[in-house]
């Protein structure tokens, strides 16, 4: 009866990286935060959302594991008072997170942000949602209840020896409450000038001895955003209906099973690219919006086998299917992930794994966007293996590698090493070299894109590249956590990455006269070389129970080599034009009263320059004001980004014909639990 | 048709080189090995939570009069160890003291380790003198005392009996009761 089905996750990652799965040692004195006088400073939120046993401590976890960890907790994301799940991610450190309009967001770690990030890896209850067209997330799809979110964990850097291909620069994994956990009802709503109306409805009972069930439906419905000049907006808006089904049982002493059923339904519009006719050429930009269905399956087994094996089964089945003006696709996805544990032998720690992923997709092409061929399918096979090594009391080696088949590119593989070194129980110092690979996504593989070069009148078709090889990173990781007092704690990563073979689409110089004269080529390819470096701090301070402040700072440079002899479609310079040299985020969680609580979060994102234009550096602000007039009911008021009338935070013009830009809002929200 | 530029081509000898590197790094992880003893003791910290409860309780539960916050213990409950760590730590500005006697007289919180120490004269005491009682043992809440801990999902949870509180004259805050199971 120990952890329920999603605690898992929690336990895989740290398991899989190293030192945590290991129980904690039994010295009171060397376990941070175990002996009593460490637990007294923390919040009444923090203290009950603690685990019993060490075992699955996630907030030990995170100061065990040699990897750049962050956790967000329910009460994170019911205090930072976001509505998406991108907002939420904002708080953690080296996460890069810009809202290109009311439902696109730009989110990376450790820089390449763009529409089309493609180097991180977003898992819900270990579902992976990362779109294999793109191979990024498109984050307007993704609406679950928030309320239904235990914790979000992020692991910035590479991890894709556990996770695979694109775990490069960051994995997401979005942990949602068990259904032992959320039994009997909830009922909440809101609605303000921006999120113009959200709510759900959730209930959980008991199907029979260990069984237990939950359902949840909510929906969504946002605002557009404001044009460029502020005057009008950009007809962005969007609503989304979820509805979510999960089942968790525990079969005897021995056998945990979670099953869950997802279905997303999606409205994004905006002045999205179309070319209606090619004679004569017209352009028009419209509402091409998105309307798309996503249905999810989802199966995890795991069993404790009295030989002291630890196995776990997880199966997927995910089937989208979406409709733009110039463009429909129906895509169905098989995921099934094995993994077993061995028993300890003396220093020893065995893990080893088994992947496969089936793809298999279909596209109505038109001519503004196509996909050739139109039907195809992916199998992608990996293995990996991983020992962590007791080398002394408090060092701790990890070795690890996955090896993995990819249809589009062959053999890859993905080892890691990674060093803890624990000298005494306030500070930890870790360091991490691995290799991690990007896989090339189906638009490059098979994408022809017709439309006017931005900024001209003239037209390109971006031609896809089937000789697309995977992009490598080398990354140089090092680490430093303090427990500087009960009360404060500072966490410290530095990385040096070393991209090579990074995709970039430049001019072949060939032209065109079909369909229209004059149509240049263009091209993607593994162009470039990117280098980058980064500092990523974060920092908590309790000043007592009902004051608690969270700061994170980031700071990241790059270096890029392309041929400057070429003429580019985007710019060449991408990562260092797209991502801010720094970010800070300042948070403040404090409770007037045991009922009143008032939140505030300050963030300043340094500037950018996207599609030949300078988005400007700027300082936001949100408020959250709660109140509890009884045990089961809450009120919130919650205002954002409240320093100015508008701002911009992104731009793909590429793709989204109008600039948008991100308005003041305030919403207020009630939830009631019976 | 498409129209593929020349591209990259992969060689053979490249595909072989990434195998190799695949599999030397894969018998390097199990070539390597070395000797260290080391003992799997799941750390338990139930005791550890119980007393860091029972301090927030001081904070979350309100009485008639002001007083020091003194916290006893009748009965013999492992806490007996974790409990001293809380004597002189201060909550609202008010000094803790931590009593492990037979003494109940002065104390705002006091945690039975039983139920048969939960007598009738204990039980009118707290009514009268404005107690809170606590204990982890089973059913405690429904037999007329006021808090008791529970284990739920690896995680510390609370029953409150909340007429039993309300008779001492205490009041519990929303925080406290929003993550309990109320009994009447």
């Amino acid at each position: 009866m120990r952890d329920t089905g999603d605690c898992r996750y929690s336990i895989l990652i740290l398991c899989l990286l190293g030192t945590a799965c290991r129980p904690a040692v039994a010295d009171e004195g060397s376990d941070a935060i175990s002996s009593t006088a460490e637990l007294l400073p923390l919040s009444w939120e923090e203290l009950t959302e603690l685990d019993v046993s060490g075992l699955a401590r996630r907030q030990q976890s995170v100061k065990d594991s040699p990897a750049a960890a962050f956790v967000i907790t329910g009460e994170d994301i019911r205090r930072s008072g976001a509505n998406s799940l991108p907002d939420v991610l904002r708080m953690v450190p080296g996460m890069n997170v810009a809202k290109i309009n009311a439902s696109n967001w730009a989110v990376s770690a450790r820089g390449f942000n763009d529409l089309y990030a493609n180097k991180l890896q977003v898992m819900i209850d270990g579902r992976s949602v990362y779109d294999p067209l793109i191979s990024g997330v498109y984050w307007g799809q993704q609406n679950p209840a928030l309320q239904d979110i235990e914790r979000i964990e992020v692991l910035r850097g590479p991890s894709g020896t556990l996770w695979g291909a694109n775990a490069v620069n960051g994995t997401v994994n979005i942990v949602t409450r068990s259904a032992r956990d959320t039994q009997g009802g909830l009922l909440y709503g809101g609605g303000g000038t921006e999120e113009r109306g959200f709510g759900g409805v959730r209930y959980g009972g008991q199907l029979t001895d260990g069984v237990h069930w939950r359902g949840t439906l909510n929906a969504v419905n946002r605002d557009a955003s404001a044009r460029l000049n502020g005057a009008g907006d950009t007809a962005d808006y969007m609503n989304a209906q979820n509805a979510n089904f999960r089942l968790d049982g525990q079969t005897g002493e021995r056998d945990q099973w979670m099953l869950e059923a997802n279905v997303a339904r999606y409205r994004l519009q905006g002045d999205y690219i179309g070319v209606t006719s090619v004679d004569p050429p017209t352009w028009r930009s419209d509402d091409f919006g998105r309307d798309g269905v996503t249905g999810s399956l989802q199966g995890d087994w795991r069993h404790r086998a009295e030989s002291g094996h630890d196995w776990r089964l997880n199966m997927a089945f995910t089937q989208t299917e979406w409709t733009l003006a110039m463009n429909r696709m129906s895509r169905s996805q098989y995921v099934l992930d094995w993994q077993d544990s061995l028993p300890s032998d003396g220093a020893h720690h065995w893990l080893w794994g088994l992947n496969y992923q089936m793809i298999n997709d279909r596209f109505d092409n038109t001519l503004t966007l196509s996909f050739l061929p139109g039907e195809f399918t992916q199998h992608n096979v990996g293995l990996f293996l991983q020992d962590q090594i007791d080398l002394g009391e408090d060092v701790k080696l990890t070795l690890a590698n996955r090896v993995e088949h990819f249809t589009y590119t062959g053999w890859e593989t993905e080892p890691n090493a990674r060093l803890i070194w624990t000298p005494d129980r306030r500070h930890s110092l870790w360091a991490a070299i691995s290799r991690a690979v990007v896989l090339p996504n189906r638009a490059q593989h098979s994408i022809r894109l017709y439309k006017t070069i931005p900024g001209t009148d003239r037209f390109f078709e971006a031609i896809a590249n089937p000789h697309m090889l995977t992009e490598n990173l080398m990354a140089y990781e090092l680490g430093w956590r303090w427990q500087a007092t009960d009360t404060f704690d500072i966490d410290t990563a530095l990385f040096y990455n070393i991209y090579d073979r990074m995709q970039g689409t430049r001019f072949t110089g060939q032209v065109f006269n079909d369909p229209i004269p004059g149509t240049l080529e263009a091209t993607v390819g593994n162009e470039r070389q990117v280098k980058s470096y980064g500092l990523e701090v974060s920092a908590n301070y309790r000043v007592n129970h009902d004051w608690r402040l969270q700061a994170s700072y980031s700071a990241n440079q790059f270096d890029i080599e392309y041929d400057r002899s070429q003429s580019w479609l985007r710019d060449p310079l991408t990562e260092q034009h797209f991502n801010p040299s720094h970010q800070l985020s300042l948070r403040s969680l404090f409770n007037l009263t045991s009922e009143i609580e008032l939140d505030a979060w300050a963030r300043y994102v340094d500037r950018l320059y996207v599609d030949q234009r300078e988005i400007p550096d700027y300082i936001t602000l949100d408020l959250r004001l709660g109140w509890h007039p009884h045990r089961n009911l809450e009120f919130s008021v919650s205002g954002q980004n409240l320093l100015d009338a508008y701002h911009p935070e992104f731009s793909d013009i590429l793709y989204i014909q109008s600039v948008s830009q991100l308005q003041r809002g305030y919403f207020a929200q009630v939830s009631w639990r019976f | 048709m498409p129209k593929y530029p020349g591209g990259f081509n992969r060689s053979v000898v490249g595909a072989l080189a990434r195998w190799r590197v695949g599999w030397i790094s894969l018998l390097a992880v199990a070539a390597i090995s070395w000797v260290a003893a080391s003992d799997s003791v799941p750390s338990n910290q139930e005791y550890q939570l119980k007393t860091a409860y029972l301090f927030h309780f001081a904070e979350l539960a309100e009485w008639p009069e002001s007083a020091p916050v003194n916290i006893c213990l009748l009965g013999d409950s492992p806490l007996r160890d974790y409990l001293p760590v809380l004597e002189g730590w201060q909550i609202d500005n008010r000094v803790v003291h931590v009593s492990l006697g037979d003494n109940i007289d002065n104390c705002r919180i006091l945690f039975l380790s039983d139920l048969h120490v939960l007598s009738k004269a204990v039980s009118e005491y707290a009514r009268i003198r404005h107690v809170l009682l606590v204990s982890d043992v089973e059913d405690f809440a429904r037999r007329g005392g006021m808090v008791q801990f529970t284990l739920r999902d690896n995680k510390l949870k609370l029953v409150v009996n909340l007429p039993a509180v309300r008779d001492a004259g205490l009041k519990l805050s929303s925080k406290l009761l929003r993550m309990a199971e109320i009994v009447q």
